[in-house]
């Protein structure tokens, strides 16, 4: 499935096209995400974004938090340090940035095979996002953080925003190209 | 919508046990969000997560194992954190040893094969037929599976690959399914040489373009039909390091790919216009990738490590012969990985001999690029495995620069670069 938006620009292969992120949410905004086995919804700013659930939250109300949005796909292996919740791949645009605690908006992983682990490894330890947004459905990732779920009883919902999501809203997100192309 | 058979929510409901009930949960989901319609056997499992990435891992292991979960189907293990056979080599810190200790006796408790090995598919009784459907982690070895033997496989990662070990199941998606394995677009490589550096890099330098260029697509390439299986896995290597490749069709030496329409599903059409669109690779391109893995910060030059992804027969019975009768420099290392089997078998016919005598370090059941095992990381290496050159800076801080084998073995000897590697490119 394509999970794009209605601006219709591919997300394309992980870590092989240009940059994608959602028109209306931006880093530093407050951001409430909303993951129920029944629906889901990303909201900001007045505007509410459909969504589709890929983990749960644990609570019904949803998490709420500050965007860090990413410009291009990131795999926390190697990318990501679990220990301080720091973005630590030296080529990525946000390098430096913290997740921790945050709404994490991204394209997608970028497949790694060791993803998973690392970040179940942050949220037992605490410095993992408050909540997921993904352009692309991301399996590595959803692993990832259902495991620690499993394990340690931590909320981090993981949504897809995207063409079919949007589709029952004309207004809704739209994962555009940003200008920054490399 | 997923249908699930009746095996399936046997295990789902607890018929299996909880651990096999759990797994079976992440199978469910996986399936899910994938958008599958069902699920698939899997004839084989390969498991990635046997190498420690901290507490979380290990705690997942270590219930699944407590809860009594058994691997349903044949299942190898990938490489570790430790070299069990060598226990002097790796030097990181007691804690983290201990903890990759137990995650990989949890995963041995759960009946998966110690092979220690990231090419389980050097090992004969491991190794998938054509068409089979595996689950296989391990980013090499999901490549060779698919490209070289023709088999199945998704690219799993830790936790799927024992999820769907413990089921014996897998999501019907992606490389799973034909039209998923029809190429993409078109690399040529016909006309490249090799230029300065040799035919034998030309796969892994024409991997490392092809992963960088493709990314998760599948990409038929032209100009390999005299590969041999060890260059077809280094390029599959350096593909899955720069790029997410998990298949690629190498037109006239892979399975799935006798023709190029064969490789495009017999669509000679689409074919013809994907050949007319090509990605052409040149000797220059070559040059540009052989620039694009050196990592050079001007430290000196402290030795070679090869046999990433593990050596096969073939390939450390090249390298003995190349050192044989020689010795090591005192100031470097000659370090070659490779699977316990193969050193088993390397042990029986004198090749080790040949080089524990040439003062050759010996690593099994590990790598020298995810733990500290080599003598220095404070000078240059070569290689020859673009996967090494792509991963070691980051992993272990050392300096790299991909050299044929015989140029690792000619410096390691003399102690010395030869001169086009001394006034190389740098970063």
């Amino acid at each position: 499935m394509a999970l794009v938006g209605t601006a219709a620009v591919s997300a394309g292969p992980p870590g092989t096209e240009g940059i994608d992120r959602i028109d209306g949410i931006t880093t530093g905004r407050r951001v409430h995400v909303v993951a129920g086995t029944d629906g889901a919804h990303v909201a900001t700013s007045g505007r509410s974004y459909p969504a589709r659930t890929l983990v749960e939250g644990r609570a019904a109300e949803g998490v709420e938090g500050e965007a860090l949005v990413l410009d291009e796909p990131l795999s926390f292996w190697g990318g990501l340090d679990p220990e301080d919740g720091r973005i630590i791949d030296a080529h990525h645009p946000q390098h430096g940035a913290v997740v921790t605690g945050r709404v994490l908006v991204m394209p997608s992983g970028r497949g790694s095979s060791s993803a998973s682990s690392v970040i179940a490894e942050a949220l037992r330890l605490g410095t993992a996002p408050s909540a997921i947004v993904l352009a692309t459905t991301d399996p590595i990732v959803v692993v990832g953080v259902l495991v620690a779920t499993l394990l340690y009883e931590v909320d981090c919902p993981v949504v897809t925003l995207g063409r079919e999501a949007a589709g029952a809203d004309r207004d809704g997100a739209a994962w555009t190209r940003g200008d920054s192309n490399p | 919508m997923l249908e699930l058979d009746d095996r399936d929510r046997a295990l789902l409901a607890g018929e299996g046990g909880p651990a096999a009930a759990l797994a079976m949960r992440l199978v469910v989901r996986l399936a899910e969000v994938q958008d599958a319609t069902g699920l698939i056997d899997v004839e084989s499992a390969h498991i990635d997560a046997c190498l420690y990435h901290g507490h979380a891992g290990l705690e997942f292991a270590e219930r699944l194992a407590s809860e009594g979960g058994r691997v349903a189907v044949p299942t190898t293990l990938n490489v570790s954190s430790l070299d069990l056979l060598h226990p002097d080599l790796v030097r990181s810190a007691p804690d983290e040893q201990r903890a990759g200790r137990a995650l990989m006796d949890a995963y041995v408790a759960m009946g998966a094969r110690p092979t220690w090995t990231c090419a389980p598919y050097l090992l004969p009784t491991a190794r998938p037929a054509f068409a089979s459907h595996v689950a296989w982690g391990e980013s090499n070895a999901i490549v060779f599976a698919n490209a070289v033997l023709g088999a199945r496989t998704e690219r799993y990662g830790d936790f799927t690959d024992i999820a769907c070990a413990l089921t014996g199941r897998a999501p019907d998606v992606g490389l799973h399914r034909d039209e998923h394995r029809v190429a993409k677009l078109v690399v040529d490589a016909r006309s490249v040489t090799g230029g300065r550096v040799g035919a034998e890099l030309v796969p892994v330098l024409v991997g490392h373009l092809v992963g960088d260029r493709v990314g998760t697509r599948v990409a038929a390439i032209l100009g390999l039909e005299d590969s041999d299986e060890d260059g077809l896995r280094q390029l599959g290597a350096a593909a899955a390091s720069s790029g997410a490749v998990g298949l690629f069709h190498a037109v006239g030496a892979t399975p799935e790919a006798p023709t190029l329409a064969a490789a495009f599903g017999e669509d000679a059409a689409t074919a013809r216009a994907a050949e007319a669109a090509a990605i052409v690779l040149t000797d220059d391109d070559l040059d540009l990738a052989l620039a694009d893995l050196r990592h050079d910060t001007g430290r000196p030059f402290v030795g070679a490590s090869v046999g990433t992804p593990h050596a096969s027969l073939a390939e450390v019975r090249r390298l003995a012969t190349l050192v044989s009768g020689r010795t090591v420099h005192p100031d470097v290392e000659l370090a070659v990985s490779m699977g316990r089997d193969v050193l088993a078998e390397l042990e029986r016919d004198g090749t080790l001999a040949v080089l524990e005598t040439a003062g050759v370090t010996v690593v099994t059941d590990t790598c020298t690029y995810i733990v500290p095992s080599l003598r220095r990381a404070d000078g240059l290496y070569l290689t020859n495995s673009g996967k090494w050159a792509y991963y070691a800076p980051g992993n272990i801080g050392v300096d790299v620069a991909l050299a044929p084998l015989e140029v690792c073995v000619e410096s390691c000897v003399t102690g010395r670069l030869p001169a086009w590697l001394s006034s190389g490119p740098r970063p």
